[in-house]
């Protein structure tokens, strides 16, 4: 049987960047490549921030006469502590900045935004905004001249809008009318951000079922090593103090935060409140101005469930759920499937003993078929043959789908082409062995950026026997190999099929 | 090179933990300089100067309430109503105060129209409504303008009570302005005058 089904090779700009990921591989190897874990380290950098925030906020006058003493006294007079605690809160919320954009650019670029991912991409950028707000509220509580120039400014884009009563403005003109309530509405506005980020991150990965929230220990020291480094280098320092009386002239320029505040040199603050607006809806809406047709949603067969909710433990987005049995079979539960949050990688086939999923455009039926059939065109070959099952997200040949599974040079091989390598259910292992085949090679994404999450890691859980459904025993693991690669390294993919087909015996 | 090759039969039923690999840390922090620390370091203290040296500035900065519309003395009102009510009470049983009466007292207050001119240009000709759902608050009046630094002549006029051909407050000065000072126009309510400070 012919599939019918086709898969999507990456374009110019994903295979630039997978490229850059793939040297980046060289070095710290995909165990811990950070941009495979971009997500967690932002939450680390938020713990960071939130840890010395508490330190900070402990010395910290809230006041117009104390607040810039107070932080002179952490940055001068406790440099050994305070100092290097208010360095490494800036220089985190730096690392935020550049950790939280890199993560959405990087899931734009490799398409991983649309669909049942829109949630997370929409919150996402609600973070990126709040976090910059925050940021730049907390700038203005040191009440230096950076801050003074933020808080006039800020005054200015806030007052442009007519629901806000009092202009702040008024505040910033003379020292007399600068009360300290100011300063607290400053302090409850950044500590507001942090509980709307964490609200946000908790929305962000609702729809993520295994979300990864920290970034391995080996990174986790790096990320630490990396900020007490910059603390050490270039310690955060206050510029002068304020002084109302003159405008603030050349100062250290955070533009990770600050950046909208110069275009009010060209712009009205109507002008750029409506730049701002219209690039955050542009922005937040591309999900549904790029989409494309989604594949068809996973379907159950509910004669064949056995509610052994083993799907529902796999699904990478919580896609399905397990209610009570609704047709009198002698089973407690029964799996149904949430359309919307669907990614149609076909993960719960590959969880699934009982042929009770499916994917429309892939049955289960249909995929055992063609293994069976490229192994049966295969077996009659001479020497060692083997069985390819290669991940669509992740390497694989040119033509080798319009070859009906063939590459050129490799003869000795048949390659199957699966959505995600996932769905790759134990039983289909064993097929090609049954049919005289000698080896099988797995090829999937690379280990920590399966494009649904967690295939690869499934697999490797069932073939190694501590992910259920696992694979029979009686299979010789030293005759199944596997390669974890990204799209970008399709000759190293074949390198590594030649030398499994070479050291097959 | 790939992550992993052959897969080990009997690795055991438990996922296997990672040591702590020095070599990795060592890769990782790196990368992490590069990719992070340097954005980061170089991002967060580039200097930047939104003013020039040679700039100035004149604000207009200050809260006030404006007369009220209609002549109306709210107390004078409560006043006359509480004398009628404690009279009727002596021999009525059932009265009530008039309400209505109280608040037919309109509230609502001029706006503040500010005029300011810098040697002899108009920079400014303003009106700032009263705050308030009713219009019967102050009015809060904040503008600024970037000048240059020197001597100017400062022309401002004020009105309070919707008339504007007589200005309830007025200043006429010169004021010599340094570079990258700034000088507050405000309404100073005990001597009841304009003043640049």
């Amino acid at each position: 049987m012919e599939r019918a089904k086709t898969y999507r090779k990456p374009g110019v700009t994903e295979r630039l960047w997978l490229g850059l990921e793939k040297v980046l591989n060289l070095l710290t190897t995909s165990a811990y490549n950070p941009f495979y874990y971009l997500g967690a380290i932002s939450i680390f950098f938020l713990w960071i921030i939130f840890i010395t925030g508490i330190y900070l906020f402990v010395f910290y006058s809230i006041s117009a006469a104390g607040a810039y003493n107070s932080v002179q006294y952490l940055t001068v007079n406790q440099w050994y502590l305070g100092g290097v605690i208010r360095s490494l809160h800036r220089y985190a919320s730096g690392g935020l900045v550049i950790a939280a954009l890199t993560h959405g650019l990087r899931h734009y670029v490799l398409d991983r935004y649309k669909h049942w991912r829109w949630v997370s991409w929409v919150t996402g950028i609600g973070m990126v905004l709040v976090i910059i707000v925050g940021g730049i509220f907390g700038y203005a509580l040191v009440w230096d001249q950076r801050a003074q120039f933020i808080a006039i400014s800020l005054s200015k884009m806030i007052e442009s809008v007519p629901v806000f009563g009092m202009p702040m403005s008024i505040s910033f003109a003379r020292i007399e009318n600068l009360a300290d309530q100011v300063f607290y509405l400053l302090l409850a506005v950044h500590f507001f951000a942090i509980i709307a980020v964490t609200v946000l991150v908790m929305i962000h990965l609702g729809r993520v079922a295994k979300s990864v929230i920290n970034p391995p220990k080996v990174m986790a020291y790096g990320l630490v090593a990396v900020l007490f480094l910059l603390s050490f280098l270039r310690p955060a320092v206050s510029s002068g103090p304020a002084n109302l009386k003159a405008l603030p002239q050349a100062m250290p320029f955070d533009w990770l935060y600050m950046f909208m505040f110069p275009l009010m040199r060209y712009m009205t603050e109507h002008e750029l409140w409506l730049f701002i607006v219209a690039l955050v809806l542009i922005v937040s809406i591309i999900p549904w101005l790029t989409a494309e047709k989604k594949n068809p949603e996973v379907q159950v067969t509910k004669e064949n469930c056995t509610g052994c909710e083993l799907c529902r433990e796999d699904c990478p987005y919580g896609a399905i759920q397990m209610i009570k049995r609704t047709d009198g079979m002698p089973y407690e539960l029964e799996a149904v499937v949430v359309n919307k949050r669907c990614a149609s990688c076909g993960i719960c086939m590959g969880a699934c003993d009982y042929k009770a999923l499916n994917l429309p455009d892939l049955t289960e039926d249909a995929l055992k078929a063609e293994i069976e059939r490229l192994s049966t065109e295969l077996a009659g070959a001479q020497g060692k043959k083997v069985v390819v099952f290669n991940c669509a997200k992740g390497a694989w040949p040119d033509g080798v789908l319009e070859a009906g599974g063939r590459v050129k040079g490799f003869d000795w091989a048949r390659i199957v082409t699966l959505q995600c390598i996932g769905m790759l259910q134990p039983s289909m292992l064993s097929i090609p062995f049954e049919n005289g085949i000698d080896g099988v090679f797995i090829s999937g994404c690379r280990m920590g950026d399966c494009s649904f999450r967690s295939g690869n890691e499934w697999l490797v859980g069932r073939i190694n026997g501590y992910r259920t459904p696992v694979v029979k025993k009686s299979l010789d693991r030293s005759r199944i190999g596997t390669a974890w690669l990204s799209a970008v390294e399709k000759d190293a993919m074949l390198k590594e099929l030649g030398q499994f087909h070479k050291n097959l015996k | 090179m790939s992550d992993k090759k052959n897969v080990s039969a009997g690795e055991g039923t438990k996922k296997p933990k990672k040591p702590l690999e020095i070599i990795s840390f060592i890769r990782v922090t790196a990368v992490l300089i590069v990719f992070i620390g340097l954005p980061v370091l170089i991002l967060s203290n580039i200097s930047y100067s939104f003013y020039s040296p040679q700039e100035s500035a004149i604000k207009v900065a200050f809260q006030h309430t404006g007369k009220r519309i209609v002549d109306c003395d709210e107390k004078d009102l409560i006043k006359e109503e509480g004398k009628r009510y404690r009279e009727l009470l002596k021999t009525e049983k059932r009265i009530s105060m008039n309400m209505g009466k109280l608040a037919g007292c309109p509230r609502e207050r001029f706006p503040v129209v500010v005029d300011l001119s810098i040697d002899g240009r108009t920079m400014l000709d303003r009106a700032y409504k009263p705050k308030g759902i009713k219009r019967d608050m102050a009015s809060y009046i904040y503008d600024d303008f970037i000048i240059s630094p020197g001597v100017h002549r400062i022309a401002v006029a004020m009105y309070d009570s919707g008339n504007k051909n007589k200005a309830d407050a007025t200043l006429d000065e010169t004021v010599d302005i340094k570079p990258g000072d700034v000088k507050v126009l405000r309404f100073d309510d005990a001597s009841n005058k304009l003043v640049v400070e």
